[in-house]
Formats: structure tokens, sequence, C-alpha cells
């Protein structure tokens, strides 16, 4: 699926563990690791508001269209 | 393995025993028992008055009376071999059957004496369902099979229909087949070579095992399905694939005798010269390709199910 979830990149930035941020949004940890690989099939608008509360971000930093074939290209890598 | 797994193995292996021994018992050993199974010699003759006195025969008595009695004698011995119990034993599927006659002389002889000894007849037997004869005895017009009897033994003809000026017109034929019919199995029985017969015979069982193995896969995987479900596991990849197998399973079981069904008559055809004219009708099982069609429904339906919950299952 050629969205791809930005997830660590903005836990980078804000220097965040994923583990402080599945308690702060109260969001399982084995749930969260799903939308970090990029596994997940949908994301409900309040996890991605409470993600966007916690990290001070917009939607669109943390989610991001590919073409296929950029999607393909970052898979391969 | 938890307990539940264990009671659902036991369960299974349990109903399999139970098919297996339903399938071996009935479904393709046929064995036919007709007490008026005709002798390769001819046929059941009734005995002459002179048989009543058959018990009273003895050397003493005048020679022109004693030719004539043991005469009848002969006469009567013949009808007691005649009056033989015949048992057809055989397998068939698939249009395919395939029997040998074990002829038993199971009543008491002229003396009274309980004679039970029994001889098996060699002879080879292809059997066609007098079905199709019927069907075809049924039907306005094409080729009609003419059954009669020469010489003290069962034949069959066909009379052909050819169009001349538009109009159809009987064209008698030509080859006359000898065939020996059980009446109680409903089955016309035509000699065939030792070749012949051993061909069938692997050609019948080669599919009765891919069917019957089917359908015990088939209610194995119905049986793990429903404790699935009782389990409140719905839709997983195990059940899908379970509804996918039976649906297979019932519509190859549909199609397989209509593809098969018209090189069968053909190859009946060359063997009793007898022509069977191929109705599609008569080889299309309706009530398979509705079960095939229900289950494959199930299986769409479980696959969306499938679907939606991994989806639910994925929603972050």
């Amino acid at each position: 699926m050629p969205i791809v979830v930005n997830l660590d990149v903005m836990l980078a930035k804000r220097k965040m563990s994923l583990t402080y941020l599945s308690e702060k949004i109260d969001i399982t940890l084995a749930n969260l690791s799903i939308l970090k690989s990029g596994r997940a099939k949908a994301i409900r608008f309040s996890t991605l508001e409470e993600i966007c509360r916690v990290l001070e971000c917009q939607p669109g930093e943390i989610l991001e269209y590919m073409t296929d074939e950029d999607y393909a290209k970052l898979m391969n890598k | 393995m938890r307990k539940p797994d264990r009671i659902a193995d036991i369960i299974v292996i349990t109903l399999v025993a139970l098919v297996l021994f339903f399938i071996i018992t009935s479904l393709f050993f046929t064995r036919v028992t007709n007490t008026s199974l005709v002798h390769s010699e001819g046929y059941i003759q009734d005995p002459d008055p002179d048989s009543a006195f058959i018990y009273t025969l003895s050397t003493s008595l005048p020679y022109h009376t004693y030719v004539r009695l043991k005469d009848s004698a002969r006469n009567a011995d013949n009808y007691i071999r005649h009056i033989t119990e015949g048992i057809a034993e055989g397998y068939s599927a698939a249009g395919i059957g395939v029997y040998t006659i074990r002829d038993c002389i199971s009543c008491k002889d002229r003396w009274g004496r309980a004679n039970d000894s029994g001889y098996a007849d060699t002879t080879r037997y292809l059997g066609i369902s007098s079905y199709y004869f019927k069907k075809e005895l049924e039907s306005p017009i094409g080729t009609k099979p003419v059954f009669f009897r020469k010489e003290g033994r069962n034949y069959i003809k066909y009379e052909d229909t050819i169009r001349i000026a538009g109009n159809l017109h009987l064209r008698p034929l030509i080859k006359e087949v000898p065939f020996r019919y059980d009446a109680h199995g409903q089955i016309v029985k035509f000699k065939v070579s030792t070749i012949v017969y051993c061909i069938s015979w692997i050609l019948m069982i080669v599919y009765a095992i891919l069917q019957s193995g089917g359908l015990l896969w088939s209610v194995i995987c119905l049986i793990r399905l429903c404790l699935s479900i009782a389990r409140g596991a719905f839709f997983t990849e195990e059940n899908k694939m379970r509804l996918a197998f039976c649906a297979w399973y019932m519509f190859l079981s549909a199609l397989i005798p209509l593809l098969i069904n018209p090189p069968v008559r053909l190859w009946y055809y060359h063997i009793t010269k007898i022509w069977f004219s191929i109705n599609l009708s008569d080889c299309i099982e309706p009530t398979w390709f509705i079960a095939a069609i229900i289950f494959w429904l199930l299986f769409r339906a479980f696959n969306k199910g499938l679907q939606l919950q991994q989806e639910h299952d994925l929603t972050v």
C-alpha cells in the first residue's frame, strides 16, 4: 500500500520512544508497532488525533502518499 | 494437544470409520441375487409330467418304461440343474460396472439330498444400468433397442432411424448382441474379455477411490468446520479452505460424470456394438451443482468475513 507511516521519523524528531507514546495515547505497544512497521490496514481518526496531539504535528507529517514505484524502491532498500 | 482438539479428533476418526464402513458396504459393492438367472445352456423349463414318477425309477421295470423314465430323469436333472441361485458379485461406479457370476446349485437334487456345491463361472461381464435402455425406449424418435429371444438366448438389437425425403424411417439394424439381464439389479450385462474386464475394473476402482476419498475428506472438513465455529473461530484461513474444498469436490463430482460419460458410452459401443444415444441431461447431477454453488457462496462469505476481520485486527 503506497501510504507510508512516518511515525518513526516523528518519534526521532521529538526524541520520544514508542513505549512513551503508547502510554500517552493509551494504545498498546503491539498496535503501535503494527502502525510503525506499516502493516496496519487502517487508522482511526481518534488514534491519529491522539498521536498528533502528543507529537505536536499535523496528520500529513505522519502519513505520506507515494507512487507505487517510489514505494517499491523504499521497500527494496 | 488441547482437550477440545482431542475430542474433535476422536469424533472425526469415529465418523470417518462409520462413513468408510458405509461406503464399502453399500456404495460400491453390489451383490445381486437373482433366482431366475438364466443358465448359460438354456432356460428354466418345466419338467414333463413323467417327472412326477422320478422317485419310482427302478431298473426292474420293463425296458421301454425304463428308457422313458430315464429320459424324464434326465429332464428333471436338467431342470434341477437350471434352478440355480445365481449370485452376481461386482462393483460399479461412474457408470462402469464389472461383474462375475457365481452359480450355486442350492436346491435339493432328485434324490432329495442337499446339494450346495457351487462352481465359479469365470465369465466376465460389463454391466450397464437398464436406466439407459429405459430412457431410449421412452424416447419418441431415434434409435430404439429391441429385445428378443432366439434359440433360448436373450438378444438385443437396435433399429435406427434415417431421414428420407423429410420423413423418419426405421432402418433395421444390423447387430444382434446377446446379453444377460439381472431383473433385481436392473443391470444388462455383456460378456467381455478378461482384458476389458480388468481395464474396466481398474478405471472403476480409481474413480471410486478418488470419489470416496473426496467424500471422506469433505465430511472431515465439515466436521472440523462445525467444531471450529463451536469454539468461536469463525473467519479463519482453515475454515475458508475447508469450504473451498467442499465446493470444489461437489463441483467436480457433478462435472466429472458429465465429462466421462460420453467416452465411456463410446467405449461401450466399441465393446458391445450397441449405440447409446448420449443425452447430457442424464449425466448432469443438479443436486451436486446446487450444493457446489451453496458451498461456493459460503466460501465467498467466509472469504469476505476473513478480509474484514483481518482489516479490523490491523486497524489501530
